[in-house]
């Protein structure tokens, strides 16, 4: 039993942190529990008046987690930008060290992970002392979260895609349970490579209607708002059992490539908006107005924004895109200004005129006719012809035309072990 | 020559009174006027340039910001044939530090945000582009300079700028802003406000009392409801920033013991409550921080120098600057404050008092 420590959820993106610890010698890792209403108060008596919302949370996630689970130690993410994120860590841990409670919060540097200041906290929390082995660890751990973090943002994005689409309600729900409970349990790494097959295995199992042609949206905003479904009350879900096509735009995934500097659509993004705003001012600023531009030029029927509270940036970018709608913006877009005080009913009224407005935009508003195109992902799923061939999403492109000429061969040699392995776990079960 | 001269129109620049304005104002009217430009300033603020900034503005901006789309709507109604607009875009002076987000976009979040008829003259200033000579470099270029002379302008206009501010303190701060504009109609109304003390002790029981925030902040006379004046009819020393002495802000401030603070635009309150903290103890009786609603870094920095404060065990009192606050509430609130301070300041000589037999 080594050391216990934890971190802040951020919703599914817990699986990933967990991943990234899990396996580290000398740290046991106590999954964060879920978000509820009362950690969210707890968080919010004792932190800053005006501090933004993502604070408020994880402040409240760590006294739940010390008062109810005897946790003292926690990892917390720190930045240098602009934004207030980087303040978080050493100001937490003052409010909670005059509070009284003996807690250590250890932070992760990530304003740029290919300096590798990073690896700082895992050789910090490690008890190997051999140089060379904590570096193996450490590259293990790695690959584990990068792996399930690529997963966790198909699965999420798989979601606001499929649910307009299905036939019984809730099928969808159940599947993205199934399966990140799925992924949380698996530490193989091989079979974590193709996990992908099993999220379009599963994903095949609920009934769709095809030939439906639902609205579709894109939301996006201030990372931990997006992706934490309890703070921004399943904002997903409910444009999903409406019946529209929601385009999630934000993932841990994706941040953590901006991160390395090798992510080609938040470059795009970014030449999107560069007359808008021409420099990071953290935050998701730019590329909330790079998505923007990019939904409206493909067609999209609305765009939902959501940030904390007295964000800056997101703020920013909000007097930006209100300031120029209608012209050129014509997009219909919402803001969802989301803090402790934020309840369900007001945004569902909102959600719903919204809806009214998207349709009624579809039947008569020319610059929304006729523009809609299915999301290739769904015909990677549902059509057989296309689902057969992928087996590593990464490598798709650059492999399959060098594999192609051993196509023959390599499928037999799968087969014959493949059915090998049918054969023994039939005779296990 | 005389004659001719009056015939070359000279390019009319206006400069919004709003932000850091307050802070280097000076050195962009220097700056401007090397570059042979006809400069103007905003009036000072009035109730129709905040209601035009809070009906403008997105409503969860801090107030400074609303004040600054007033202002440049003031500025173009006063002035119609104005040829720029002046908005600088402050990124860093330091490495590794920054001036708040709202900063780094302002030229953007006014262009797009309001629809501007005037095109925009920005100055950037960038620690990692020279600090502001390369911003120079490319205001000159639109004005039509070239590179080698807006980088001796640039240097001239630093170098009386710095000049000027070593003269500046809390008391000459406003009149001397106040010198740069030669609009005869924009001058400061001064309230008067009678004396709260009465004649008898005034001067006898005096304060000295930290005024902490932003320049834009302390100095907006109208959205802080003149609170120096009134801080002065209470018998109190005011003591700002600008008060402090310059070599202390030398040392950088370290929030623990992994991390430094990177906020170019909180840095000189902290160092000053650093000062104050420690050395400077005994010059001061108490501390009042001036925020607007909504700051982002205001709200994190607020929270380090009040627990700071709270172990030391020097008197604090936050006030929230808001486009709706009420005029009495915050009277009251200082009131009681400064009351409450000259109590426990003078606390030993009511001891002594009450031990003797009333006396008439």
């Amino acid at each position: 039993m080594g050391k216990l420590i934890s971190f802040p959820s951020m919703g599914w993106s817990r699986i990933a942190f967990r991943a990234l610890f899990e396996k580290l010698p000398g740290v046991t890792v106590f999954p964060p529990p879920p978000v509820t209403r009362d950690v969210i108060k707890m968080g919010a008596k004792v932190s800053p008046e005006f501090v933004c919302f993502p604070f408020k949370v994880t402040l409240g996630e760590f006294i739940n987690m010390i008062k109810n689970h005897d946790i003292h130690t926690f990892v917390m993410s720190i930045d240098c930008g602009p934004c207030r994120l980087g303040f978080y860590a050493p100001i937490q841990e003052k409010i909670l060290k005059d509070l009284g409670y003996d807690v250590e919060i250890i932070p992760i540097q990530q304003d740029n992970l290919l300096n590798f200041k990073w690896t700082k906290t895992l050789l910090q929390l490690t008890n190997i002392t051999d140089p060379l082995m904590k570096y193996f660890d450490i590259i293990n751990c790695t690959r584990l979260a990068l792996s399930k973090m690529s997963h966790i943002a198909d699965i999420t994005r798989l979601e606001g895609l499929v649910r307009c689409r299905e036939i019984h309600k809730g099928n969808t729900t159940q599947t993205v349970k199934i399966l990140m409970d799925r992924l949380d349990e698996e530490w193989d790494l091989y079979k974590l490579h193709n996990f992908s097959q099993i999220i379009q295995e599963e994903f095949r199992k609920i009934p769709i209607k095809r030939d439906i042609e639902p609205l579709r949206i894109v939301v996006t905003g201030e990372n931990h708002i997006v992706m934490e479904p309890f703070v921004n009350m399943d904002i997903v879900r409910k444009f999903g059992e409406e019946g529209i096509e929601v385009h999630l735009a934000n993932s841990l995934y994706d941040w953590i490539l901006h991160k390395l500097h090798i992510n080609l659509e938040r470059k795009k993004l970014e030449r999107f908006s560069k007359p808008y705003i021409p420099l990071d001012i953290g935050g998701e600023a730019m590329w909330v107005v790079g998505h923007y531009i990019e939904a409206q030029q493909l067609g999209f029927d609305g765009f939902i924004h959501l940030y904390p509270f007295t964000c800056m940036p997101e703020n920013t970018a909000r007097g930006i895109l209100e300031g120029q709608s209608p012209d050129p913006f014509y997009l219909p877009i919402q803001f969802y200004s989301i803090d402790e005080h934020t309840g369900y009913e007001g945004l569902r009224t909102r959600l719903e005129s919204f809806i009214d407005l998207m349709k009624s935009n579809r039947q008569e508003n020319p610059r929304f006719k006729g523009k809609y195109q299915e999301p290739h992902e769904i015909g990677k799923i549902y059509d057989q012809h296309l689902s057969k061939a992928k087996k590593n999403p990464l490598f798709d492109e650059l492999l399959t035309p060098i594999a192609n000429n051993f196509n023959i061969l390599l499928s037999e040699i799968f087969n014959t072990k493949a059915t090998e392995k049918n054969s023994k776990e039939d005779s296990d079960n | 020559m005389v004659e001719n001269e009056n015939f070359i129109r000279k390019l009319k620049v206006g400069i919004p009174r709003a932000l850091y304005f307050y802070r280097y104002g000076p050195l962009w009217i220097y700056l401007l006027r090397q570059f042979q430009c006809e400069v103007v300033i905003s009036p000072p603020t009035t109730a129709k340039i905040v209601e035009f900034g809070a009906k403008q503005a997105v409503s969860e901006l801090c107030v400074p910001m609303k004040l600054y789309f007033g202002h440049v709507h003031a500025l173009l109604e006063e002035n119609p044939d104005l040829d720029y607009i002046f908005i600088p875009r402050y990124v860093s002076i330091h490495h590794n530090q920054y001036y708040c987000p709202k900063f780094l976009t302002l030229p953007e979040t006014i262009k797009y945000g309001m629809k501007l008829p005037v095109p925009i003259l920005t100055l950037e200033v960038n620690a990692k582009k020279q600090y502001g000579i390369e911003g120079a470099i490319n205001m000159g270029k639109e004005l039509g300079y070239s590179a080698e002379d807006s980088g001796k302008t640039w240097v001239i206009a630093l170098k009386k700028f710095k000049e000027l501010q070593s003269q500046m303190n809390s008391t000459n701060y406003l009149d001397i802003l106040a010198s740069f504009d030669e609009n005869p109609s924009h001058v400061l109304k001064k309230r008067k406000f009678h004396e709260m003390i009465a004649e008898k002790i005034r001067g006898k029981f005096p304060l000295s009392i930290l005024l902490l925030g932003h320049p834009y902040n302390v100095y907006e006379s109208y959205i802080n409801m003149h609170l120096i004046e009134r801080l002065k009819t209470l018998d109190c020393r005011i003591l700002t920033i600008e008060d402090t002495h310059p070599e202390k802000f030398k040392k950088p401030v370290k929030i623990n013991k992994i991390y430094e603070q990177y906020w170019q635009s909180e840095d000189e309150i902290l160092k000053t409550a650093r000062y104050y903290l420690t050395e400077g103890k005994s010059e001061i009786d108490g501390v009042i921080f001036l925020i607007s609603f909504s700051c982002g870094p205001d709200s994190l920095i607020e929270e380090l120098v009040m627990r700071d404060m709270k172990t030391r065990k020097i008197p604090f009192l936050t006030l929230i600057l808001d486009e709706h606050s009420g005029e009495s509430g915050m009277v009251t609130r200082i009131e009681s404050f400064v009351d409450m301070i000259r109590r426990k300041k003078y606390s030993h000589l009511l001891e002594t008092k009450s031990n003797e037999p009333y006396n008439k």
